[in-house]
């Protein structure tokens, strides 16, 4: 557990009365989370950077909504999810129209290391459901009823959605036997 | 127990609760196939975790931005006068209420306006008429003037006399008071010169 000199719901209660710096404080805290769930979503760092800003917009204007402030992350979390679902469903257009060689694409491959490429590889295998749940437990440390909160669906789809998952990620990470040392 | 009544993916994953936990520990201790289970498990999310966070190409903007700036009505909504905001809203409404629920005025009826086609068509002007009823006009309001003059000269003349009436009985009455005055004197040293 981190500890924190200042609780997120203190900042929340702080940002509702109109301290900004509050706020700002929470985006700081969060935004590099935020930024790396939702680009292992979308596989793409200037939409992951756009999503992010638009998080925390909505999160911003919408805080009052927010009705346990202690649950800042899971909602901040919920929205992302929400609006990277919203981008992944419309039709994309061609990625050659990135003009900014310092947003383009990495394609499923997003760290430079050999076992980062090995990691992108097999999650590159999930449906964009199960690489989410494995993004929220695996890296961002949700309880299942938290990812179930964040996703909207039960507890019991969470688990299957992780543990197929897992499943699948085993075979290529943590192959059996004498195939377990090529990592 | 057998191997399925053991949840090792939410062992492995945090999820279990002290009592699982010490029991899975328990049987994975005697079961190798639970034991490389674990093992692999947890070798898949030390890979997962082994690949780092992406720093961020550039810090997304503060609340103090333009683009966090508050709309005009949460300023509004968010300021200590929005009490005084919200009287003088809920004072208008009434005003609004009253004002639309109260009995409907008499109506006026107007004499239908002359007709247009005479503007339309304008007769020559004849000056003679008009002077004619110009005096005609004159005449009656100095006849009416002068019937309100009499009528106020003659409730002024009675004012005057009721007036006049009114001191000349309270005159009377402060007379007998004197009288009686005198009389009670009188009485009252013929009564001290007799005692003497």
């Amino acid at each position: 557990m981190i500890f924190r000199e200042v609780e997120d719901r203190d900042l929340v209660a702080q940002a509702r009365r109109g301290h900004v710096d509050a706020y700002n404080q929470l985006v700081s805290r969060w935004e590099k989370r935020v930024f790396n769930y939702l680009l292992r979503l979308v596989a793409n760092r200037e939409d992951a950077l756009d999503l992010t800003q638009d998080v925390f917009l909505k999160a911003y204007q919408n805080l009052a909504r927010l009705e346990d402030a202690s649950r800042f992350a899971p909602w901040v979390f919920r929205i992302a999810h929400n609006e990277a679902f919203s981008l992944l469903r419309k039709p994309r257009p061609g990625e050659e129209e990135l003009a900014d060689p310092a947003f383009a694409s990495p394609g499923p491959r997003l760290f430079p290391v050999e076992t980062s490429l090995a990691v992108a590889a097999a999650l590159d295998k999930l449906s964009p459901e199960q690489r989410e749940a494995v993004v929220l437990k695996v890296y961002e440390g949700f309880k299942f009823e938290e990812i179930a909160g964040i996703l909207g669906c039960p507890v019991s789809t969470v688990k299957s959605r992780l543990y197929t998952a897992l499943d699948l990620l085993k075979q290529t990470l943590a192959p059996s036997s004498g195939l377990r040392g090529a990592l | 127990m057998n191997c399925s009544s053991f949840d090792l993916k939410a062992y492995v994953l945090n999820e279990s609760g002290p009592g699982d936990r010490r029991a899975v520990e328990q049987h994975a201790a005697a079961c190798a196939a639970c034991a490389e289970e674990i093992e692999r498990l947890s070798l898949t999310c030390a890979a997962l975790r082994a690949v780092p966070q992406e720093e961020m190409p550039r810090r997304i903007a503060f609340v103090s931005d333009k683009v966090f700036e508050p709309r005009w009505y949460q300023r509004l909504w968010d300021s200590p006068a929005r009490l005084g905001f919200a009287s003088a809203a809920l004072l208008s409404a009434a005003i609004l209420t009253h004002a639309l629920t109260r009995p409907a005025p008499v109506a006026v009826t107007l004499a239908p306006p002359p007709a247009v086609a005479s503007v339309a068509a304008p007769a020559p002007l004849d000056l003679d008429g008009i002077r004619k009823l110009i005096a005609e006009s004159e005449a009656r309001q100095a006849k009416l003037l002068a019937g309100q003059i009499a009528a106020s000269e003659q409730r002024a003349e009675r004012n005057l006399r009721e007036t006049k009436a009114a001191i000349d009985i309270s005159f009377e009455g402060i007379g007998r008071q004197i009288n009686v005055l005198r009389h009670g004197m009188q009485t009252a040293s013929a009564g001290l010169g007799g005692a003497q």
